[in-house]
């Protein structure tokens, strides 16, 4: 045996032992203990084209504060699970996070359904949720006291974009396609309330499953109308919204359709036809159009970085959800940063602190501990569809400005539909 | 009466899908007793397989179609060798235990569809794309094809049926299959054809359905799901049952979209349960049974 060995002592074999411990489990000697943020997507189903865009968003900023060093030198862990699009399996993965995974705050769900259906659960475990339901004020008030909603251009949002079918196109009767269910059935109630607003007049409302592939009887319901409509609005996310634009031509609704859903991915635009793309006008945010928003806008430089970002670390182009994925994150991080891993305090600064905090789908939040979306609605961009992309056309705002919606007939209506809490 | 005329051309391709999967029920139910709760992932399967065969390996429909029915009518012959595994002519497979069988292979087959296809709504390239108008109704190509499918392979199994060997022995196995069995009829033999032909018209109508409906991998529980309620709505006639179920279930369907506001919509969903309660109260041997 060598002399070497014979200096080999207990305690030299111990600090080998340490050294050897802490290389294996990969946390240098001195590092924390990362803080655990929960995600709670939908991979499968229907609405999961969304869901992957949203969680490819997230973890850009997440990479980006890891690579940084974290938030006080502690990195941020996502513990990332599936509700499979299922209410009940949501509800009990959250109270997993947050009672098992021990997470400070929750990115997800996603969907109104699934959201809808698991509201009580953060109130219950008093770990506060950034989900990115369409239709958050159909949550009841007191549940929504630790979910906000990340969707910048939601459902009412998005109706909003009769604003621009009565200043531009000069729009004046429309009728409405929905879905036959709770939330076709709420929708409804929206667009006829910002029909009211802007002084349109939805002539009739005609409703089909969401499973349902043929919308012929109910389109042609609406072209049967006498005096001819002069627009349409379609309601109702995946290939049911899809159909429903396309069927317009083969119905003989040759009218302006403006859509309110979440098909604002390449994935679904794709199916859209030319004809009908061109007179199809969505409210959306604008990082549905990174290629052709206006150079001076407040967001452009921004939502350029988002998309360089994103594509580095993703090796692909960003959609409009991964702006909502990357807001998800962003109130949580930001509410870490100033007041550390006490999820009631992050509840706290995400619903009174952040004000014009800036999402990377180009839209402003500043939530109150009434108003959980707390963006302006009608802060978003009209888009049309040509050559399967989305392009710029016009302001919304600008619209609202022409028609003299006051700020006080707005509140009263966000008040009325629930939007904002009395 | 434009409306009244989409409405009824609608429900009729609609019913004639209906029809074509109710068809396939039909078959294993005559010939092996089995309600085949499975039949919904043949359909799901025949509209992935042609996704796959003609949209993206790019084969002319002239050989995607028939490749289609080959690949899944194999798919359902491996589904009765697994049901009857432990069966013997003497001692057949308990009924509850085979429908249950059936029930989990659904999902499982869901479940592998969702790793060959993802979890993405897809949707088939048209076999005849395009619409045109007849009596200012708009009609879709594909639809008339579909309606014509159903009412083909319902004629054709009618003269199956009356005037062949095989035909009449998938009766006969029905009836009695120990019997059967006596007379010589290799009622196994007869159980996995009915099981082929079954599954190649389930893939019949997914092909012809899904460049309409767009497919997922967890639309096999829906096309069941329709599939036995125009089956138990039309009855047990072997061919005129599930036809006319399936056509009247379309049509229904459709008539309530007359209904103005968000009703149609809603009733759409519900009325066609309530008839299936009613017609298995009442009348539980179908609508057709006054003929018998």
């Amino acid at each position: 045996m060598s002399q070497g060995w014979r200096r080999f002592t207990p305690g030299l074999f111990l600090t080998w032992v340490s050294v050897v411990l802490l290389m294996g489990s990969g946390i240098p000697a001195g590092a924390q203990e990362p803080i655990k943020v929960g995600m709670l997507l939908t991979y499968v189903g229907p609405t999961a084209l969304f869901a992957r865009y949203e969680a490819k968003g997230a973890n850009v900023l997440i990479d980006q504060i890891n690579k940084a060093g974290g938030i006080s030198g502690r990195k941020i862990q996502i513990v990332n699970y599936d509700t499979e699009g299922k209410p009940d399996r949501a509800a009990s993965l959250y109270r997993r996070l947050a009672q098992e995974d021990k997470v400070v705050a929750v990115i997800g769900p996603d969907s109104i359904f699934v959201t809808l259906g698991m509201s009580g659960v953060p109130n219950e475990v008093k770990v506060p949720s950034v989900a990115a339901p369409g239709n958050y004020e159909m949550i009841e008030p007191k549940n929504r006291e630790y979910i906000v909603s990340a969707w910048g251009s939601h459902g009412y949002a998005m109706s909003m974009v009769l604003a621009h079918f009565k200043d531009r196109l000069k729009v004046n009767r429309i009728g409405y396609v929905t879905t036959a269910d709770t939330i076709g059935q709420w929708s409804d109630k929206v667009v006829r309330a910002v029909g009211k607003l802007v002084g349109i007049e939805v002539v009739q409302t005609v409703a089909q499953p969401a499973s349902d592939r043929d919308l012929l009887p109910s389109l042609r319901q609406l072209a049967a109308i006498k005096p001819p409509l002069e627009g349409l609005m379609v309601y109702g996310s995946g290939p049911f919204g899809n159909i429903a634009v396309n069927q317009t031509e083969l119905a003989g609704l040759n009218v302006p359709v403006g859509y309110i859903g979440g098909n604002v991915i390449p994935e679904l635009i794709k199916d859209i036809g030319p004809n009908v793309g061109k007179r199809l006008y969505i409210a959306t945010s604008r990082l549905a159009v990174p290629d052709t928003l206006p150079k001076n806008d407040p967001f452009y430089d921004v939502i350029q970085q988002f998309v360089k970002d994103y594509r580095a670390l993703h090796n692909e182009a960003p959609a409009m959800p991964s702006g909502v994925g990357y807001d998800m994150a962003l109130p949580i991080i930001e509410a870490l940063k100033a007041v550390g891993p006490d999820p009631e305090k992050i509840r706290n600064h995400i619903r009174t602190q952040q004000k014009g905090l800036m999402g990377r789908q180009g839209v402003r939040f500043s939530r109150t501990p009434q108003d959980g979306y707390g963006t302006d609605a009608r802060d978003t961009v009209v888009v049309n569809v040509e050559g399967g992309k989305f392009v710029f056309r016009a302001y919304l705002k600008e619209s609202f400005d022409r028609l003299k919606i006051s700020d006080a007939a707005l509140q009263a209506q966000l008040r009325e539909l629930n939007m904002i809490e009395q | 009466m434009d409306q009244l005329l989409q409405v009824l051309f609608t429900g009729l391709s609609q019913g004639g899908i209906y029809a074509l999967i109710a068809l396939g029920f039909s078959l294993v139910m005559m010939s092996t007793r089995i309600l085949n709760l499975a039949h919904g992932s043949f359909v799901l399967f025949g509209g992935f397989a042609f996704l796959t065969f003609d949209g993206t390996l790019g084969w002319h429909p002239a050989f995607a179609v028939p490749a289609v029915l080959i690949a899944i009518a194999l798919l359902g012959l491996a589904t009765e060798r697994l049901l009857n595994f432990r069966a013997r002519p003497w001692k057949p497979v308990s009924l509850d235990t085979a429908v249950l069988t059936t029930l989990a292979l659904l999902v499982l087959f869901e479940g592998a569809a969702f790793l060959a296809w993802g979890p993405d709504p897809r949707r088939a390239p048209a076999i005849h794309a395009g619409v045109f108008t007849l009596f200012g109704a708009v009609v879709v190509w594909q639809a008339v094809w579909m309606l014509a499918a159903a009412l083909a392979i319902a004629l054709g199994l009618h003269f199956f049926f009356r005037r062949t060997w095989s035909g009449r022995a998938m009766r006969a196995c029905a009836e009695n299959p120990a019997t059967a069995y006596l007379l010589g009829i290799n009622a196994r033999r007869i159980g996995a054809a009915a099981f082929m032909l079954s599954a190649a018209l389930g893939a019949l109508a997914g092909l012809l359905v899904s460049p309409v409906t767009w497919i997922d991998y967890q639309m096999g529980g829906f096309f069941m799901l329709k599939g036995v309620l125009a089956y138990l709505i039309g009855g047990e006639e072997e061919v005129a049952g599930p036809l006319v179920g399936g056509l009247f279930l379309g049509l229904l369907e459709n008539l309530l979209l007359l209904f103005p506001g968000m009703t149609g919509g809603l009733l759409k969903q519900v009325v066609p349960m309530a008839v299936l309660i009613a017609i298995l109260v009442f009348r539980p041997q179908g609508i057709l049974a006054a003929r018998r």
